[in-house]
């Protein structure tokens, strides 16, 4: 039964092209929900000022624009660089160029993206650029003396920066009241960009080749089938061995 | 006889995982900013700064890199003249993670990889293949490197992808560090 299943699927592979495999989408319900693509009716979106911002798999989305993937979930956005006075106390030319407008910071769960309000990418931020862990929750909050700071919470602790994000500083927890801090938190979708969010969903599926492949190498069952395979593979290999020693010591005998 | 075959099997079989499971291995963060930094700067990390890129800059990226770079700023670090760049390439389908000092000379003092994540070219990370680009200088800014770096057997993309960047960081500290 095994041995059959890969040689039929084995033998379709080798014809995809020419029988336009790859290019039969499946989308029915129960393969879609085999392979997580279902749509999300609850799919949470997050709001920095009047701009939102949601993920689709790991496709980020400004309103109903595509902007880029991300590393992990998205877990929070939110607006900068409004009149504060840190921005225009920097002494860096360069930086100041930065001034121009407000920006929008976007944490997934192992980056954080700057971007313009029109979704210019900026610069994107993971570990090795000095992100200080695995983002949590973001936020911001302004200081007495006006001055803006974003917040991120991460698994070793509450840091913040300034709007320009060039530096991350530890802070005791204590220093943030709910007061002051303002967390970006998930947040109903507008129903017309959940609208055009679940459309472009609703037009991806796999294609009959991608479910072949998956049947071949186990996939479609996950790490266990891969290893399900890796094991009939390792069977294969000592059955065929023993068969041609044995094969081997017949025709030995035979001689004799 | 069978004792002889179960023990070459076991034995192939091994070579076949240790080989698989080298890619990875070799998958990861090598060094973290601040240790490369410490590195470039003898402990006495600077303050970060941006680089705003201009139409010019930008156009300058594409030729370097062949693609529009995805960004509008680069993050550096400045002690007197010398500075240091943490820029991501693709190699082949993912980005890595690279880090160039360059001198008050414009010539590279150091190369590493902070972090690689696919799964073939990894070997663009041994000092045997960094310290190439130590001297090494453009023609103009911008321009090639003056100096012919070798290629790493298996590792062709990642090669390219580290002088690209290589390249760029030369340019960017002509232009970002001369009308400070």
């Amino acid at each position: 039964m095994f041995v059959l299943l890969l040689a039929v699927t084995g033998f379709l592979l080798n014809h995809t092209s020419e029988w336009s495999l790859d290019a039969r989408i499946l989308s029915s319900p129960m393969l879609l929900r085999w392979y997580g693509l279902e749509s999300d009716a609850d799919r949470p979106g997050f709001s920095a000022d009047d701009i939102w911002l949601a993920q689709v798999d790991s496709d980020l989305y400004m309103g109903a624009k595509q902007l880029l993937s991300c590393y992990g979930d998205l877990r929070g956005a939110v607006s900068l660089g409004s009149d504060g006075p840190q921005m225009r106390q920097s002494s860096d030319k360069h930086s100041q160029q930065g001034n121009r407008e407000r920006q929008v910071a976007i944490a997934c769960s192992e980056e954080l993206i700057l971007v313009s309000r029109d979704g210019a990418l900026l610069e994107r931020m993971g570990a090795p650029q000095g992100l200080p862990g695995n983002v949590e929750r973001l936020g911001k909050m302004t200081l007495e003396d006006g001055a803006e700071k974003l917040l991120l919470a991460v698994d070793t602790g509450i840091y913040w920066a300034d709007p320009d994000v060039l530096a991350w500083t530890l802070i005791p927890a204590d220093k943030i009241t709910s007061k002051v801090a303002q967390w970006s938190g998930p947040t109903t979708l507008p129903e017309e960009i959940h609208a055009v969010l679940s459309r472009g969903e609703a037009e991806r599926g796999i294609t009959l080749e991608r479910l072949l492949l998956d049947i071949h190498s186990g996939r479609v069952l996950g790490i266990w089938g891969v290893y399900l395979v890796d094991l009939m593979a390792f069977l294969f290999v000592v059955v065929a061995s023993t068969g041609i020693v044995m094969w081997l010591r017949s025709g030995a005998r035979e001689h004799r | 006889m069978y004792r002889r075959l179960i023990f070459t099997c076991v034995i192939a079989v091994g070579i076949v995982l240790h080989v698989l499971s080298l890619g990875a291995w070799a998958k990861g963060e090598y060094l973290s900013q601040t240790a490369f930094l410490d590195q470039a700067f003898a402990g006495i990390q600077p303050a970060a700064r941006v680089c705003w890129l201009n139409d010019r800059d930008k156009e300058t990226a594409l030729d370097i890199f062949s693609h529009r770079y995805a960004g509008l700023r680069v993050r550096y670090w400045q002690a007197k003249e010398k500075t240091a760049w943490i820029v991501d390439e693709i190699g082949k389908t993912r980005p890595i993670t690279i880090g160039v000092v360059v001198t008050p000379e414009r010539k590279i003092e150091r190369v590493r990889i902070l972090a690689f994540r696919e799964s073939r070219g990894w070997e663009v990370r041994y000092p045997a293949f960094t310290r190439q680009f130590v001297g090494v200088s453009a023609v103009s800014p911008g321009t090639e490197l003056d100096t012919s770096i070798d290629g790493v057997t298996g590792a062709t993309l990642s090669v390219k992808a580290v002088k690209r960047v290589a390249r760029f960081a030369l340019y960017l500290h002509e232009r970002c560090t001369s009308d400070i």
